[in-house]
Formats: C-alpha cells, sequence, structure tokens
C-alpha cells in the first residue's frame, strides 16, 4: 500500500529534507502534498485522501497543535495517523503532544526513525524498495 | 567567554550540521572570523527560565553547500536558489537552537522559540554592547560557520547535560 502522505512546515527547505528522508527510508509513497502552516493543512485534507500527515509544530497562521485539535474533533480524522516532527526539547511539551495522539519525532531524524514511526502508526513501510 | 558553554554549543552544532546536512565539520580554534568574511547571519531569539538568541553567520560557499546538502541536490544540478538558501540557513539556527536549549536546561522546562529572521553578519559580534556567552567557529570543506549564543542578563547554571 502506498500512503498519501501530507507534509506541513512553513519552511519550504524542511518539506524538502522531509520529502528526502520520506523517500530514503524506503516507505512506500503515494501522491505527497505540502501546506506551509495549519490552515492549508486543513483545506489540504478536505480536499485530497491523505493517509498520513506529518507537521511541524511553530507555524504561522496556524500552529501544529492547533490543527492536530482541529483535526482530531473530525469524526472521520479521529484515527489519521500524525506525526509531529519538531525542534522542541521540551519533556512537558513533548508529551502534551503526544496526548493528543501523535508520533513526536525530533529534528534532526534519520530515515530509519520516520521508518519505524510511520511502522508503528500504519503498519505500512516493510515494502522497502517496492 | 563561558568555556562549558562554548563546549556544548560547539557539539550541538556539529552534531546538527551532520545530521540535518550531511556537512561534517570540525571546531576552528582559530581566531573568530570576522563579521566581514561572513555573507548572511541567521539569528534565532528564545525566552524561558532564560533568555536570548543564538545567531549562525557563514561564507556564500558555506550558505550554499547547507542548502544542497538539505534539499539533497548533487554536484552538477542547479544551485539552490537564493530563497531556499536563506530557508535553509534559517532552519538550521533554529534546530540548532532547539537542540542546544535542552543541553543548557535541561528537558523539564519550556523555552518558546520565535521564527528565525536574517540579520546582519555583524550580529555576530553583537548588538547594543551585548557580548555572546559563547562563540564556536566549525570548519567544513565549503568554509567556515560561526555560532554565537547571546543571553540576557545573567548566565544560567547549566543543568542539562
Amino acid at each position: 500500500m502506498a500512503l498519501n502522505v501530507l507534509i506541513v512546515d512553513d519552511s519550504a527547505v524542511m518539506r524538502s529534507m522531509v520529502l528526502k528522508v520520506l523517500k530514503m527510508s524506503g516507505v512506500p509513497l503515494g501522491e505527497v502534498r505540502e501546506a506551509s502552516n495549519g490552515q492549508e493543512g486543513l483545506e489540504t485534507l478536505a480536499e485530497y485522501w491523505i493517509d498520513l500527515v506529518i507537521l511541524d509544530i511553530n507555524m504561522p497562521v496556524m500552529t501544529g497543535d492547533e490543527m492536530i485539535s482541529r483535526v482530531r474533533a473530525i469524526p472521520e480524522y479521529i484515527d489519521l495517523p500524525m506525526i509531529v516532527v519538531s525542534t522542541e526539547g521540551s519533556q512537558t511539551r513533548i508529551e502534551q503532544i503526544i496526548e493528543q495522539g501523535v508520533k513526536f519525532i525530533h529534528k534532526p531524524f534519520s530515515p530509519e526513525l520516520i521508518r519505524q514511526a510511520i511502522q508503528e502508526l500504519t503498519g505500512v513501510g516493510n515494502e522497502q524498495g517496492s | 567567554m563561558n568555556k562549558d558553554l562554548e563546549t556544548i554549543l560547539a557539539s550541538v552544532a556539529e552534531k546538527t550540521l551532520a545530521e540535518l546536512a550531511f556537512i561534517f565539520s570540525v571546531s576552528d580554534d582559530q581566531e573568530p572570523m570576522p563579521a566581514s568574511a561572513a555573507l548572511v547571519a541567521s539569528s534565532v531569539e528564545f525566552s524561558g527560565p532564560f533568555s536570548g538568541r543564538l545567531t549562525l553567520a557563514v561564507s556564500a560557499n558555506m550558505l550554499s553547500a547547507i542548502a544542497a546538502n538539505m534539499l539533497g541536490i548533487d554536484e552538477g544540478d542547479p544551485r539552490p536558489l537564493p530563497d531556499q538558501q536563506r530557508d535553509a540557513l534559517k532552519e538550521m539556527t533554529n534546530v540548532v537552537c532547539g537542540n542546544l536549549l535542552p543541553r543548557l536546561a535541561g528537558t523539564q522546562v519550556v523555552f518558546k522559540i520565535e521564527a528565525p529572521d536574517l540579520v546582519e553578519p555583524e550580529a555576530i559580534d553583537g548588538t547594543g554592547g551585548q557580548r555572546p556567552v559563547a562563540r564556536t567557529a566549525l570548519m567544513l570543506d565549503a568554509g567556515r560557520a560561526e555560532f554565537a549564543l547571546f543571553i540576557n542578563g545573567e548566565v544560567p547554571a547549566l543543568t542539562g547535560r
């Protein structure tokens, strides 16, 4: 199964980096879409079928925290796999983020780390190289 | 300058450059790079148990190398666009800052890290009479990168190591 992925980060370079690492991870990818803040992310979710969201927390217009809350308030997205990729270093804050039903990965991160997180969330990712 | 802070800053900067941009560097013990030798600099402010900012200044070649490596651009491909280069520098500053603060203050406290901004290269020396509490230069194939940490008020006790 190829995953349709939405990458949400206000840095275009970081979005490109996330995509590069995703490709290196061997996780089968379908359509990959990008958004530069939580609001754009919600709009993309409303328009396209997305299997996995990878998002930052500190973004203008709408933060990752708010996007997660809004996504979780939509019944059909209550279990949507989401991975936060952030520089956040506070264990207190990381625990708050995880309590929203998402995985947390600290920047910078390796292809192995993101593949493991995706496997745990979706069961997809064993098909490396396919 | 605070030697303990400089050791931590150098360690975090080296590790982040390697993991984020696949650039492997060594600490450069020579004199700090004159601000005039830097093409561009980025700075990110933080607040929490203590406040301050982290500034990163790089030469032109270094800026291009960071962006190209972060984007996965191979040799022979078109060079990163100026916007991409500036974005990469800001993101590098942001990630180093995010990884530095827990090393200084531990993981139980919360810092707010602002969006990084481009600043004049002279900001590496300090503005308004404020001097950096720690400064480190990294030597790379593509040139030098220099980080300066500024803390407002007293330098805090290090509790994160």
